[in-house]
């Protein structure tokens, strides 16, 4: 019996799918960070203080504007609206594009990056290494 | 030697009077270009023109919107920088811009117009009212026309229309009637793209002209 567990458990594993409608089930590789996580948008409000380089400008609000789900297990840790507050415990706020896009990366060189995320009053903080369906500046994901 | 005082007292008043003028012209985009000389010399001659008059076209950068328009109430820039939007909240288009059959209307003057129609035997009330039993009768006396109306308010004091927000570039002849809008100004890879206003129409497309 515990031979049949062990076996149906490393069959569940090897694949993921995405039920599509109309169409064959699409397989996924489950060991890639996509399948386990969420793609996000985010969008940043910027203080205007240097008009001429957006990506040079502070940060003042930055906010996901999209989540694409890419499998049902990739659960609803992310929302859209969702505000970011805090990457690995450094504020998003004051920061250029290139900064945060730093921090974002040397996060990732630690581990899974810890994201602090505010939805009106309630603060959370999750782990998230998903995909950014446009990568900050010089970032590939 | 004597010096010829009202001479000099009217040459003051005179360069103090051509200061202030000067001052009032000043559009609000002259005087960003003055600020940022450097900046609007580097542009090209076509580019020059339109950001003088406070006009701005697919293509631009922020550099030349930001001479045109000046600097926006809010932005809002992807993640990558390239793509981002301006907003301006409480935006008023240049004088130069705006079309005329748009957004101006002819001065009116209640009192010549007054004139004109009691000139011509003719009432201003008569314009407002459809049924030819109400207006002035062929040898009918003002003042039986004026008793046959007295309730009528209208006749006593005819409305104008009043511009709802007056801003620069007074013509003669020639009223302003510009309400503030909203201007969402779309940046894509750093250059404008299109622009909306009030979130509905593009600035960009041909309006049709108002049925006269």
């Amino acid at each position: 019996m515990k031979f049949i567990l062990l076996f149906l458990s490393v069959a569940g594993a090897a694949t993921a799918t995405i039920p599509v409608e109309n169409e064959q089930p699409v397989e996924m590789d489950p060991y890639s960070v996509s399948a386990f996580y969420p793609a996000i948008e985010v969008r940043f409000v910027l203080a205007g203080k240097n008009l001429s380089a957006a990506e040079s400008d502070q940060v003042k609000q930055a906010y996901i504007s999209a989540v694409v789900f890419r499998s049902a297990e990739s659960g609803p840790e992310m929302v859209t609206g969702d505000r970011i507050e805090a990457i690995d415990g450094v504020p998003l706020q004051g920061k250029t594009l290139l900064e945060v896009a730093d921090l974002l990366d040397q996060a990732r060189r630690k581990g899974i990056p810890r994201w602090r995320l505010r939805y009106g009053l309630e603060t959370r903080v999750i782990s998230f290494d998903g995909d950014w369906l446009v990568p900050l500046p010089g970032l590939k994901r | 030697m004597k010096v010829n005082h009202h001479s000099i007292i009217i040459t003051l008043f005179s360069i103090v009077l051509l200061l202030g003028l000067t001052a009032c012209m000043t559009t609000p985009q002259a005087a960003r270009i003055e600020k940022h000389a450097a900046l609007f010399d580097s542009l090209p001659e076509e580019v020059k023109k339109e950001v003088t008059r406070g006009s701005i076209a697919k293509g631009y950068t922020s550099d030349m919107v930001f001479l045109a328009l000046g600097a926006p109430d809010e932005i809002e820039s992807a993640a990558d920088g390239q793509s981002f939007v301006w907003t301006y909240r409480n935006f008023y288009p240049s004088a130069e811009v705006v079309s005329d059959s748009l957004y101006h209307i002819p001065s009116r003057n209640s009192l010549r117009e007054t004139i004109e129609m009691w000139r011509h035997n003719q009432s201003r009330y008569d314009q407002l009212t459809m049924d030819p039993h109400e207006r002035k009768q062929e040898g009918e006396s003002w003042s039986g026309y004026a008793e046959r109306h007295s309730a009528d308010s209208s006749l006593r004091s005819p409305r104008e229309t009043k511009p709802a927000n007056v801003r620069d570039g007074d013509r003669p002849g020639i009223e302003l009637m510009v309400e503030a809008m909203r201007l969402d100004v779309i940046f894509n890879r750093k250059v404008v793209s299109d622009a909306f206003i009030n979130e509905t129409i593009s600035a960009f497309t041909p309006q049709p002209e108002p049925a006269s």
